[in-house]
């Protein structure tokens, strides 16, 4: 063990920024932060600040957060309570937006768990609506998603029932998946139609 | 170089590829407009609404399916290696880390049983060539190679490492950070 920080809260999801700044969801009940670190000299985790679950107005701005994830300036936060993925710039911790709400649909969410981002694509463990989203970044357009039918539990390769974590580069999605009572990892490979971005339609239609 | 659907095998195009590039298709017209949702279940019908938007998106049919075709003779690891950008389609499962039935998994899907039940694992982390999986309730990080599934160590339930339910890992430059939820701290191992 190198090193570890004080007991506090219940801790989940960790991201890292280009600065080395350590990003971490921590809840209590009906307390949640993301606390700040830094790595020093000696492994030292020392905390430099938080992003307070109220804002200077008194807004709620976290609840329930679990998944972080460092995009350049900005930290993306999967909220399961507030069912929504919330941006947060960095330097100051204010928040820059809400994105999505609950709901049954390719842009809502319901209990959002996880999120990992790759270049421009980022996925998203939409734990209760049984899916993985895939929204692309700056705008977080919908992409495309895991899971034929929200809100369905439905068992199958193809599939995703219950999930709880999500990783992606440049050749997997990983999920890690509860599968009606039977909790598997799946690992699915992803293809990039790159040039389907850059050609003529007209020229390619002879 | 225009497909000829008619003349294509589309049964050697794996039916996840075309629901995953269908879906996003739909969602782009979707944002466009619903006329041009319309017109694209019967283009046909419907060139005179919308003739421009309508033949692009025939295009891109054709565009699609040009290219899946060329996927299937192309290595998969080649393409995602190109730039990253682009339309992604999500393929087929590689891989399932559990204890499942095998004879349920098509041919061709790897399985790496785990040899105990999982217990509330809720976080996948790909590092490198390694999986990681961090099992909460068995208060253990499983690492597998992520190409072939194969066991590689486990960490934790040790003295010099132990959690009382890790949510969390991330490895950074040979640092593993883990999210230690029952201790409430955030700790730092070396990952070899």
């Amino acid at each position: 063990m190198l090193s570890e920080t004080p007991a506090g809260y219940f801790l989940y999801g960790l991201s890292m920024d280009e600065n080395g700044q350590i990003f971490n969801a921590g809840l209590y009940y009906n307390e949640a932060n993301i606390y700040i670190y830094e790595l020093s000299e000696g492994n030292v985790l020392t905390q430099t600040r938080t992003i307070p679950k109220e804002d200077a107005e008194g807004e709620l701005q976290l609840f329930s957060p679990t998944g972080v994830c460092a995009v350049k300036d900005s930290l993306f936060v999967a909220q399961a309570g507030k069912n929504c993925l919330s941006e947060f710039r960095i330097a100051d911790g204010k928040l820059l937006r809400h994105h999505g709400e609950r709901s049954l649909t390719d842009v809502g969410f319901s209990s959002p768990s996880d999120l990992a981002v790759h270049d421009d694509l980022m996925v998203i463990a939409d734990r209760e609506n049984n899916a993985v989203k895939m929204l692309r970044l700056p705008d977080l357009s919908f992409v495309g998603k895991i899971g034929k039918d929200l809100g369905e539990r439905r068992a199958g390769l193809g599939e995703v029932t219950w999930p709880k974590g999500v990783d992606m580069n440049a050749e997997y999605i990983v999920v890690c998946d509860d599968e009606l009572e039977k909790v598997v990892c799946k690992c699915l490979s992803v293809l990039f139609f790159n040039l389907l971005l850059q050609i003529d339609f007209q020229s390619y239609m002879l | 170089m225009k497909v000829n659907l008619a003349s294509t095998d589309l049964s050697k195009i794996p039916s996840t590829y075309w629901a995953q590039a269908f879906e996003g298709i739909r969602s782009e017209i979707r944002q466009r407009s619903y006329m041009v949702d319309q017109a694209l279940r019967d283009p046909e019908e419907s060139m005179d609404l919308v003739p421009p938007l309508v033949a692009e998106l025939k295009a891109k049919y054709n565009a699609l399916l040009d290219y899946v075709v060329e996927l299937e003779q192309t290595s998969i690891a080649n393409l995602a290696a190109q730039d990253g950008k682009g339309v992604p389609i999500v393929g087929d499962v590689q891989l399932v880390i559990g204890d499942v039935d095998k004879s349920t998994l098509p041919e061709g899907v790897l399985n790496a049983p785990v040899g105990r039940e999982y217990y509330n694992p809720v976080c996948v982390k790909i590092v490198g060539e390694d999986l990681l999986v961090v099992d909460r309730e068995n208060h253990l990080i499983d690492i597998y190679g992520i190409k072939d599934g194969s066991w590689k160590r486990s960490i934790g339930g040790t003295a010099d490492v132990s959690f009382q339910s890790p949510t969390y890992a991330l490895e950074v430059k040979g640092k593993l950070f883990v999210s230690d939820l029952n201790n409430g701290r955030l700790k730092v191992i070396d990952y070899e």
